[in-house]
């Protein structure tokens, strides 16, 4: 691909899992929890998991598991409790654009275009007007929007909305692309190929990425390690596991179907999972 | 619109909208001109002598002769001057004191309770202290003109930012804009529909503190010759230059605000159109 926009090591299969090499992003024993209607609940409890450079892990959840309050503390929206969120080993203190955030839906700007949009995210970044043109300009290209440039975000659909938001967030450049079920409110067709795309960038790019999902399918055609959660206040890590099928993968791939029905029985049957394993447990 | 689909929909949706305009004119002017027989009617009828109510034809002769010997358009200039001048204050004031107001928790429980009770105060009540602060002249009219108007514009402003969605001060924390940026890429656009609607509501009020300021302190201006034509018992003055105030209304309804209300409407996707 010819849009690698820095230098990495190449996709080494399972490059994340052997090595002691610093994580990408890392939850190191987090506790967070709310002040609600019944006094202090907690939504995380001592919560661990480390991502790796380069990295696409899914956390598949019901709501409630705690998996919203995952990206939250690592997009620095809210602040753990106790222990530590780290990116690149460092504290994260505040919301920033290394750690950019895809929104469900509703996060695009309505009084701007579609590259105003994404300029508008590379001016906060403090780049030139020239270069904001010219970065914007290619990632809506690489998104198939560079006939919907100039459209207003009321003149867009569903998937071409998402699309932009791939693009404002691929355009900075992030350590760490957070996504809260960005797909979660388009249609089945629009997604699988949201799907192919969203990959072929990523196979660019080795983006690493925190995916939070409900979707099982979803979590098997993206990750390359799939976190189940389970439980509420607080929720914890069920299981984890590797995904090592070739890309890109749709619904159709082999494996996919398989891995999804997999995850789908770990999040019906949690109970047992938990007493069969530790919170961090390998699930095979 | 980059698309030729969406180019096409555009510009039949323009074409609509002429034709509506255009139907909307005609309706105006029919009515207008109906409206304008039905008085004829009346001062034909002789319910009133013609002193106290002259016909359609007299007001708009006189509307002409106040054109023509320029007493019309001099007024409207000294008018226009002080309300450009009160208003501007009030818009910039406003919307300052609006964002300071939302932004600050401190000044809203004491600025934004000061400025919900003065509401309460017909501006023209302000109009006495002013007289005694600055004395007879166009800073005690500006004066009125604005706190006339301020309000409404510091409440929209403030109103507008409260509502703007959480998830885009999320978005544009999230994307590093920080202070002052985040105000002037964000949130300010993000509240502007509100802003909008502010600033009309205070031009209407500064509008009609304007006119009573004129009317009550003996100074040139459009209430000035309201007040010229009471002294003469000339009704026919007097109505002429009600209807100039309400054709400038008119014109700034339309020119100004309406377009402006469209065009963001559109923009922000506030148009009841389906996507």
């Amino acid at each position: 691909m010819n849009f690698r926009l820095r230098p990495q090591e190449p996709p080494s299969a399972a490059s994340a899992a052997p090595t002691p090499a610093p994580p990408k992003l890392s939850f190191s024993s987090v506790t967070k929890g709310f002040d609600g209607g019944r006094g202090w609940t907690p939504a995380l409890e001592d919560f661990n998991l480390d991502i790796q450079e380069g990295e696409f892990v899914c956390i598949v959840g019901p709501s409630g598991c705690g998996k919203t309050t995952a990206l939250n503390l690592a997009a620095g929206f809210v602040r753990p409790d106790s222990g530590a969120v780290l990116v690149d080993g460092a504290p994260i203190a505040r919301p920033g654009p290394d750690r950019t955030v895809v929104f469900q839906e509703h996060a695009l700007f309505p009084w701007l275009t579609a590259r105003q949009n994404v300029q508008l995210a590379l001016e906060f970044a403090g780049k030139k007007k020239k270069e904001q043109e010219i970065v914007s300009r290619f990632w809506l290209r690489l998104v198939h929007l560079e006939k919907f440039q100039n459209a207003y975000v009321h003149e867009l659909s569903g998937g071409m909305k998402q699309r932009v938001q791939l693009a404002r967030s691929f355009a900075i450049n992030p350590r760490v692309l957070l996504m809260d079920e960005p797909f979660a409110a388009l249609d089945a067709l629009t997604r699988e190929v949201l799907y192919g795309e969203f990959q072929q960038i990523l196979m660019g790019t080795r983006q690493t990425v925190l995916f939070i999902t409900h979707n099982t399918q979803e979590a098997a055609i993206l990750a390359d390690r799939v976190v189940v959660m389970g439980g509420a206040h607080p929720g914890t890590i069920k299981a984890e596991f590797r995904v090592d099928l070739p890309r890109p993968r749709s619904f159709e791939s082999p494996g996919v179907a398989e891995i999804a029905g997999k995850t789908l029985a770990l999040l019906k049957h949690e109970p047992a999972l938990l007493d069969a394993e530790g919170a961090n447990g390998e699930s095979r | 619109m980059a698309s030729p689909a969406n180019a096409s929909s555009a510009s039949r949706s323009k074409r609509l909208t002429l034709v509506q305009r255009w139907r909307g004119g005609i309706v105006a002017l029919v009515f207008v001109t109906l409206l304008a027989l039905v008085w004829e009617a009346i001062v034909r009828a002789d319910f009133w002598p013609q002193y106290l109510l002259p016909s359609p034809a007299t007001v708009a002769a006189r509307v002409l002769d106040g054109l023509r010997d320029f007493t019309i358009p001099r007024a409207i200039g000294y008018t226009m001057r002080r309300i450009a001048i009160g208003y501007g204050i009030s818009v910039v004031l406003g919307i300052a004191l609006g964002v300071a107001i939302a932004r600050f928790h401190l000044l809203e429980q004491s600025l934004g309770t000061l400025v919900s009770g003065l509401q309460a105060l017909p501006s023209i009540t302000w109009l006495p202290l002013a007289l005694l602060w600055f004395g007879l002249n166009d800073t005690a009219i500006i004066f009125v003109v604005v706190l006339g108007s301020l309000l409404a514009i510091v409440q929209a402003t403030r109103d507008g930012i409260h509502n703007v969605p959480p998830l885009y001060f999320r978005t544009a924390r999230n994307l590093g804009a920080s202070g002052l940026a985040m105000y002037w890429r964000v949130v300010l656009p993000a509240a502007l529909p509100y802003i909008i609607t502010g600033m009309k509501l205070g031009w209407s009020f500064a509008w009609r503190s304007l006119m009573a300021a004129e009317l009550i302190f003996f100074t040139p201006g459009l209430g000035h010759l309201l007040e010229v034509g009471r002294e003469f018992n000339d009704v026919a003055q007097v109505m002429a230059v009600m209807v100039v105030i309400v054709f400038l209304g008119l014109v700034v309804d339309k020119a100004g605000f309406s377009r402006l209300e469209q065009m963001v409407r559109t923009r922000w996707g506030l148009a009841g159109m389906s996507e």
